[in-house]
């Protein structure tokens, strides 16, 4: 009697053991399954992203086509003779102006880069590299000497165009670029590179910086148009004013 | 006899095991399995003395259960400290095993 209590008793104490054993690898499985809430947000923010995207895409190309149904009635307009020449090249003035147009002519490229080599040690890395008010003072540079189409990396410059540090990139029309920077400008070369290379100018400026400025001077080189949209919220022409 | 007994209380405490419907919350899966690294320990201890002639059912139930017990009763004091003190359980229960089993073999395979 009492070795059948004695196996009774190890025999519950082993099925207790091996039913919890059992359950727990069960549950440890599960919940390895199981994702984390943070898992599951980042996989949702991706998603998202990847929607937005998307969405992006097709708005780029619904863009492009509507450019191109602008050109098309604007030849058709041409054609007609309905449209006066005058009123046509005043256009692409304001086309080139407004940057929604590819532009080509002679003109500089300005190679900047980072100082190679990190600094001593104690300096501000910050110093050695390329910051947007750098670019900003060669764009001013340019425009003074008379450039007359402006690009950063490809990203067309235009009355609205924003230059502005990222975190650790530039931030230009919207579109992320960071060093080298190329920035391309139309106009007459000879003065727009003595405008960036003259003594006491940016240039030099840079130079003791430890940024690496490079201007060559070009007989042919594009700038291409602006891709984005250009839609007015605020501002509209002011009846009855001024024209140029 | 007694070890037939406890090889078919493992048979069907898997058997149930894979049947229950409820899960371990994830919380509470570190007491758990110190819990069931305890009772392992225990049950090898009592294998051990049976091998040897020396079980006896009192000791092996108490040593069950208080082995249990202090895993679980550590395990929560090290989380009440934030020090991974089941670290220690899992360490003391494991080369008891492993003593245990060594043991074991050397007697039944006579080496």
């Amino acid at each position: 009697m009492k070795k059948r209590g004695t196996n009774l008793i190890v025999c519950m104490l082993c099925a207790a053991l091996a039913f919890t054993f059992t359950v727990q690898i069960r549950s440890v499985k599960r919940n390895n399954n199981v994702k984390g809430a943070d898992q599951l947000r980042a996989e949702e923010l991706q998603k998202s992203l990847t929607n937005e995207t998307d969405k992006n895409r097709k708005l780029e190309q619904q863009l492009d086509q509507y450019k191109r149904d602008i050109d098309e009635m604007r030849r058709l307009m041409g054609e007609d003779g309905t449209i006066s020449e005058a009123v046509l090249s005043q256009l692409q003035n304001a086309e080139v102006l407004a940057g929604t147009v590819a532009v080509e002519g002679p003109g500089v490229s300005v190679m900047m880069d980072d100082m190679g080599r990190m600094p001593a040690g104690g300096a501000d890395p910050n110093q050695f590299v390329i910051h947007d008010s750098d670019i900003l003072q060669v764009l001013n540079e340019l425009r003074d000497a008379g450039a007359e189409a402006l690009s950063i990396n490809g990203q067309r410059v235009l009355a609205n165009t924003e230059v502005r540090c990222a975190g650790n990139v530039l931030s230009i029309n919207n579109e992320r670029t960071s060093a080298p920077f190329e920035i391309r400008a139309i106009g007459d070369p000879q003065k727009l590179a003595s405008g960036l290379l003259m003594r006491g100018g940016v240039a030099d400026t840079f130079q003791q910086l430890g940024i690496e400025v490079k201007v060559t001077q070009l007989q042919q080189l594009e700038i291409p148009a602006y891709h984005g949209g250009l839609g007015f919220e605020y501002a509209k022409p002011s009846e009855g004013g001024g024209r140029s | 006899m007694m070890v037939l007994f406890g090889l078919l209380g493992i048979a069907a405490g898997i058997a149930l095991g894979m049947l229950f419907p409820g899960y371990i919350p994830k919380e509470l899966s570190i007491y758990v399995a110190v819990a069931v690294l305890a009772g392992i320990d225990s049950l090898l201890g009592g294998l051990k003395a049976y091998v040897k002639g020396t079980f006896k059912l009192r000791i092996f139930v108490a040593g069950f259960l208080s082995n249990i017990i202090l895993a679980i009763l550590v395990t929560y004091i090290g989380k009440l400290l934030g020090v991974d003190v089941y670290l220690i359980v899992l360490i003391v229960f494991g080369t008891r095993m492993f003593k245990n089993i060594a043991e074991l073999r050397r007697r039944l395979l006579k080496f």
